[in-house]
C-alpha cells in the first residue's frame, strides 16, 4: 500500500457547448495521502465537481471529456481500468457525497434499500439475511434511528437526507470519501451538525477526505491542506496553517477570498468582494485567468486578458512553491514565500 | 392503501351515474318513436302506443333514467326493443371478447414498447434509437383501422396465416386484432418511455446510485426505470380512451362479436336498453382500467401512497410493495 | 402589442422553415387542400356515385386511375371527392371547438367564482368519458350525419380545449394593460374579445392547427364505423370500410383510401409536431 492514495497529474477536462469546447479543468496536479483531509476552495464553476466527478469516473458520458493528465487511486490509473473494477472502486473503496440531498436520494426506494443495496455489491460478508442490521448500525452512526430504515426519502428533512446520503457513502468504509459541497444546501444550524459528524467519521473511519466547498469556514473546521481553485486551475496549495496565516503570502485570488468574509476583528468598513466574474470557459484569457479581475495585473508578466484564441499560445504563469506551499503568481518568486 | 382502493372504488359510482345520466340523455334526443319503427308503418296507432307504453316511452324523461338506473343496480337492464330478450344475455356474450381484446392489446403495447423504449433511451441517438423512434412515429400517426385493413390484405388474404375474422377460429382469430391495436399503441408506448426514461437517467439520483458501484443495467432497470413508471403510468391511463376506441374500431374490421360492435347494431336498430347497456359496460369497463392504473400508481409512488396510510401504520407501505411485486 | 405578436409569429415561421421534414408535409397538407377544393376540376362528383355495372370491381387503368368498387363506382373520383367531407369534418369540427373554447375558456378565468368550477367541472365529467362513447352516444340520439359527427368530434375535443385556453387567459388577465382597460370601465364581454382572445391567438391558433389533424382522424374513424354521412356521397372512412366487404377480390377498393388517410394523418401530424417545436423551441424532443 502506497502512502499516497490518490494523484492527479495534469489533469484537464472539457465539456462540449454550443459556444464550443468548455474547458472546465485546465491541468491541476495534486495528490492526497491515506487518511489525510483536503479542501478544494472556490467559486461555483472553477471546476471543483468536474474534478471531484472524474476521480470516480462519473462524468457525463457524451458531453464530457477528460483530454490530458492523469488520476491514480491507489497507484492505479483510473482512465484506463476496466468497467467492472472501476464499479468496485465506487461506493466500496471510494465513495462520494452529493450536494443536494433533497435531490440525490431515490425518491421511489426505502433507505433501507438505498443503503443495502450499495453494502451487498461491496461487503463480502454480509447477505441479504444480516444486511438490516448493518443498515441500521450505520444510520445510527449518522445519527438516524435504525428504526427509520423503511421509510422513504421524502419522509425526511434535507438535514436528514444528506445524513442518509453519508450513510450510503460510508457504509462500506471508503479510503477515499469525496464530499461535494456536503452542507452547501442546508441550514446553518444543520450545517454545524453536518459537519460535526463528518469530523468525528472521518476520525473513526480513517479515511482520506476531498472536500468540495466554497466556504472557508467549512475547510478551516476540518481539512489539512487545501487548493484554492479559480478558473480550472489550482492557483494556491498548502496547509492549513499556510493558506489561513495572514502573515505569509497569498495569491491575490486567496486573498479576495478572504475579504469576502465578514471578520468581526477587521478595521474595514465594509467586505471588500472580488471585481467582476470568473472567465468564460470556453473563452478564457490567454494569460493568468484572474488577471482580468486581479487588482496587480500587468499584461507584461501576465499575459494577455483577450482570449486564447486571438492571442496565440496561452502565457505559463510560474509556480513558486515552500514546502507544500504554492503559488501559481507572477508576483512571487520560491524566496518569496 | 386499502382505505385509497376504496375510496377510489367509491368515486367510481357517482362518476358512472353522471356518465350515464349524459349517455341517457343524448340517446332520449332521438326523435324516432320505438313502436312505430318496430311495428311497421302500418300497424295501428293503438298497438303502436300499446308497446310504447310497455317501452315506458309514456313516462317523463328523468322517471324512464331513474327506473333504468334503479333496474341496472340490480344488473336488470331490462328486455331488447329488438329482439325482446333480456340484454343481459347479449351482454354476457359479448363482454368477455371485448375485455380479452382490450386487456391482450394493453398487454402487447407494454410488452413491445417498453423495453423498446428503454433500449432507445440507453442507447440515444444509436441507430436503433434513430429506427425505433422513426419507425413509433410512423405508426403512431397512422390510425388503427388503416394499420388494421393493410394487416388484413397482407397477413390473411396474401400470406393467408391467420383467419380474417371473428372469434370462431379459436385463438387464431385473435392474434391479428391484438397485435395490430397493441402494436399501433406500442408506438405511444415506446415514445413516451424514452422520453421519461431519458428524463429520469439525468437526475441527480441515477448519479448517486452510479456512484455506489451499482452495475448499468440495474441502473436503467431498478432506479431509472422505476422512476420513469410514474409517467409512464399517467399516460397510460390517458390512453385508454383512444384504446376502447381502437377495440371498437377492431370489432368491426375483424367481425368480432364484442360491445362495440353490438353499440353499432343496437344503435342502427333502435334498441335503446340495449345500446344503453352496452355503452354502460364499455364506460364501467374503462373506469375499473382506469381505477387499476390509478392503484399502481401508488403502489409505485410512495409519496401518493404516504397521502392515503394512516398515520400509526408506518411500515404498512413496504409490505403493500412487496406484496404487489 | 401588435408588433410583438406579428414577429412571434414570424420567428415561428422561420424556425420551422428549418424543418425540412415540416416544409414537405406543410406542401402535402396545401396539396390535399387544393385537391379538397378543386376537385370538381379534377374529377366531376357525377363520376363518385354514377353506378355502373359494366365496370363493377374494375381493376386500377388508365380509365379508371383506381379502378371501381362494387357499384362500378369510379375509386378515383370518390377518393378526390372524399377528400371534400374528411377535410371538411376536421376544419369544422376545429371551428366549432376553437369558438366554443375560446368563449367558454375565456370566460371561466375571467369571471371566475361559480361559473368557472361549473365549467371546469363539467370539462372533468366529459373528459372522463372516453371519446367513441360520447360519439356512439350522439349518433344514436341525433341519427348519422355530417352536422352529428362535426359536434361529437368538437364536443370530444372540448375539455382539454377549454382548460389551455383558460389558464391561458388567466396568465393573461393579470396583466396590468387588462386591469387599465377595466379601470377604463370597459365591460367584461368587451374585455374579453377585444383585449383578451387576441392576445392568446397564438396560443389557440398552434392548439387549432394540431387539432385539425386529430380532428380529420377522429372523423374518418367514426365514418369508417359507419356513423358518418348518408350514401352514396363518398367520405374516405366509409370508402374503406365499404371496401373492407371485399378486400378479398378487390384490394384496390382499399388500398387507395387507405393511403390517402396515412399520408394525410402522417404529414399532418408532423407539420403539427413542427408547428409546436417552432412556436415553443423549449418542447423539442418531448414527446
Amino acid at each position: 500500500m502506497s502512502e499516497k492514495l490518490l494523484e492527479i497529474n495534469g489533469l484537464r477536462i472539457e465539456y462540449t457547448s454550443e459556444n464550443g469546447p468548455a474547458k472546465a479543468v485546465n491541468g491541476i496536479t495534486f495528490s492526497l495521502d491515506r487518511g489525510q483531509s483536503m479542501g478544494l476552495v472556490g467559486e461555483t464553476g472553477a471546476g471543483k465537481t468536474t474534478t471531484a466527478l472524474s476521480i470516480l469516473r462519473l462524468l457525463p458520458k457524451y458531453t464530457a471529456k477528460v483530454t490530458g493528465g492523469e488520476i491514480r487511486f491507489d497507484g492505479r490509473d483510473v482512465m484506463s481500468v476496466s468497467e467492472a473494477e472501476m464499479r468496485a472502486i465506487r461506493g466500496g473503496r471510494a465513495a462520494m457525497i452529493f450536494q443536494d440531498p433533497m435531490t440525490s436520494l431515490d425518491p421511489v426506494i426505502t433507505v433501507r434499500d438505498q443503503i443495502a443495496e450499495v453494502l451487498l455489491l461491496h461487503r463480502e460478508d454480509l447477505d441479504r439475511a444480516n444486511v438490516d442490521a448493518e443498515v441500521g448500525r450505520i444510520l445510527e452512526m449518522v445519527g438516524i434511528p435504525a428504526a427509520r430504515m423503511h421509510e422513504y426519502p421524502h419522509q425526511f428533512s434535507g438535514g436528514m437526507k444528506q445524513r442518509v446520503m453519508i450513510a450510503i457513502a460510508i457504509a462500506c468504509n471508503p479510503e477515499l470519501l469525496i464530499a461535494d459541497e456536503p452542507t452547501t444546501a442546508l441550514d446553518v444550524t444543520i450545517q454545524a451538525q453536518v459537519l460535526s459528524m463528518m469530523r468525528r467519521l472521518k476520525r473513526e473511519l480513517h479515511s482520506a477526505l476531498l472536500l468540495i466547498t466554497h466556504d472557508l469556514g467549512v475547510v478551516a473546521s476540518i481539512c489539512d491542506i487545501i487548493g484554492i481553485m479559480y478558473a480550472g486551475e489550482i492557483v494556491e496549495f498548502g496547509t492549513l496553517e499556510d493558506i489561513f496565516d495572514p502573515e505569509k503570502k497569498h495569491h491575490p485570488y486567496t486573498v479576495g477570498l478572504f475579504g469576502s468574509i465578514p471578520n468581526l476583528t477587521m478595521d474595514a468598513e465594509r467586505l471588500s468582494p472580488i471585481p467582476g466574474l470568473m472567465p468564460d470557459p470556453t473563452d478564457l484569457p490567454a494569460g493568468c485567468s484572474f488577471g482580468p479581475r486581479c487588482p496587480h495585473y500587468d499584461p507584461a508578466r501576465c499575459g494577455s486578458t483577450d482570449p486564447v484564441g486571438s492571442a496565440g499560445t496561452p502565457t505559463e504563469i510560474p509556480i513558486a512553491r515552500k514546502g507544500q506551499h504554492q503559488i501559481r503568481c507572477v508576483l512571487y518568486a520560491d524566496a518569496d514565500l | 392503501m386499502f382505505k385509497y382502493i376504496i375510496k377510489r372504488i367509491l368515486i367510481m359510482i357517482p362518476m358512472l351515474l353522471v356518465v350515464t345520466f349524459i349517455v341517457f340523455s343524448l340517446i332520449s334526443m332521438s326523435d324516432v318513436d320505438p313502436g312505430r319503427s318496430k311495428l311497421g308503418p302500418e300497424a295501428s296507432q293503438e298497438l303502436v302506443d300499446e308497446l310504447n307504453h310497455k317501452y315506458g316511452m309514456d313516462q317523463p324523461f328523468l322517471i324512464r333514467y331513474f327506473k333504468w338506473v334503479w333496474g341496472a343496480i340490480r344488473l336488470d337492464f331490462g328486455d331488447s326493443w329488438y329482439y325482446d330478450h333480456p340484454v343481459s344475455v347479449d351482454i354476457a356474450a359479448r363482454f368477455p371478447n371485448t375485455i380479452k381484446l382490450t386487456l391482450l392489446s394493453i398487454g402487447i403495447a407494454l410488452i413491445i414498447g417498453i423495453p423498446l423504449g428503454v433500449l432507445a433511451a440507453v442507447k440515444q441517438y444509436s441507430w436503433a434509437d434513430r429506427v425505433f423512434t422513426t419507425l413509433s412515429m410512423l405508426m403512431a400517426a397512422i390510425p388503427t383501422f388503416c394499420i388494421a385493413t393493410i394487416g388484413v390484405l397482407i397477413f390473411c388474404w396474401k400470406l393467408h396465416w391467420v383467419p380474417a375474422t371473428g372469434v370462431v377460429n379459436g385463438w387464431k382469430s385473435w392474434i391479428l386484432p391484438s397485435l395490430t391495436l397493441g402494436i399501433s399503441y406500442s408506438a405511444s408506448f415506446l415514445r413516451f418511455t424514452r422520453s421519461s426514461v431519458l428524463d429520469t437517467i439525468r437526475q441527480d439520483y441515477i448519479r448517486t446510485v452510479r456512484s455506489k458501484g451499482v452495475r448499468e443495467r440495474t441502473v436503467i432497470w431498478g432506479h431509472s426505470f422505476r422512476n420513469s413508471l410514474l409517467p409512464l403510468i399517467t399516460i397510460t391511463g390517458m390512453m385508454l380512451g383512444g384504446l376502447l376506441g381502437g377495440a371498437v374500431i377492431m370489432e368491426s374490421v375483424f367481425v368480432i362479436p364484442g360491445l362495440g360492435t353490438l353499440v353499432m347494431n343496437s344503435i342502427n336498430q333502435y334498441d335503446m336498453p340495449m345500446t344503453m347497456a352496452a355503452i354502460t359496460m364499455l364506460a364501467a369497463m374503462y373506469m375499473l382500467i382506469m381505477l387499476v392504473v390509478d392503484i399502481l400508481y401508488a403502489v409505485v409512488d410512495p409519496r401518493i401512497r404516504a397521502r392515503y396510510t394512516s398515520f400509526k401504520k408506518k411500515k404498512a407501505p413496504a409490505k403493500a410493495e412487496g406484496g404487489a411485486a | 402589442m401588435k408588433v410583438k405578436r406579428r414577429s412571434s409569429f414570424l420567428e415561428a415561421w422561420i424556425r420551422l422553415r428549418k424543418n425540412k421534414l415540416a416544409i414537405v408535409c406543410l406542401a402535402v397538407v396545401c396539396l390535399l387542400i387544393l385537391i379538397a377544393v378543386f376537385a370538381d376540376l379534377i374529377t366531376p362528383y357525377e363520376n363518385a356515385i354514377a353506378n355502373n355495372s359494366a365496370a363493377k370491381f374494375a381493376k386500377p387503368s388508365a380509365e379508371h386511375w383506381f379502378g371501381c368498387d362494387n357499384l362500378g363506382r369510379d375509386m378515383f373520383a370518390r377518393v378526390i371527392h372524399g377528400s371534400r367531407v374528411s377535410l371538411l369534418l376536421g376544419f369544422g369540427a376545429t371551428a366549432v371547438a376553437t369558438v366554443a373554447a375560446s368563449l367558454l375558456g375565456s370566460a371561466a378565468a375571467f369571471i371566475g367564482g361559480k361559473f368557472d368550477t361549473v365549467v371546469m367541472r363539467l370539462a372533468d365529467i366529459l373528459s372522463s368519458i372516453p371519446p367513441i362513447l360520447l360519439s356512439l352516444a350522439i349518433a344514436a340520439g341525433f341519427g348519422r350525419g355530417l352536422p352529428q359527427l362535426v359536434i361529437s368530434i368538437a364536443i370530444g375535443s372540448l375539455p382539454g380545449y377549454v382548460r389551455i385556453v383558460r389558464s391561458t387567459v388567466l396568465g393573461i388577465s393579470g396583466q396590468e394593460y387588462i386591469e387599465a382597460a377595466r379601470s377604463m370601465g370597459f365591460g367584461t364581454g368587451k374585455i374579453i374579445v377585444s383585449e383578451i382572445l387576441p392576445n392568446a391567438l397564438s396560443t389557440i391558433l398552434v392548439q387549432a392547427t394540431m387539432m385539425v389533424s386529430a380532428n380529420i382522424l377522429s372523423g374518418t374513424m367514426l365514418s369508417f364505423l359507419g356513423l358518418g354521412v348518408p350514401v352514396p356521397r363518398p367520405e374516405w372512412g366509409a370508402i374503406m370500410s365499404d371496401g373492407l366487404d371485399y378486400i378479398r377480390y378487390a384490394s384496390h377498393l382499399v388500398i387507395f383510401p387507405t393511403i390517402f388517410i396515412a399520408i394525410t394523418a402522417l404529414s399532418i401530424n408532423i407539420l403539427g409536431d413542427g408547428l409546436r417545436d417552432a412556436f415553443d423551441p423549449r418542447l423539442k424532443g418531448k414527446a
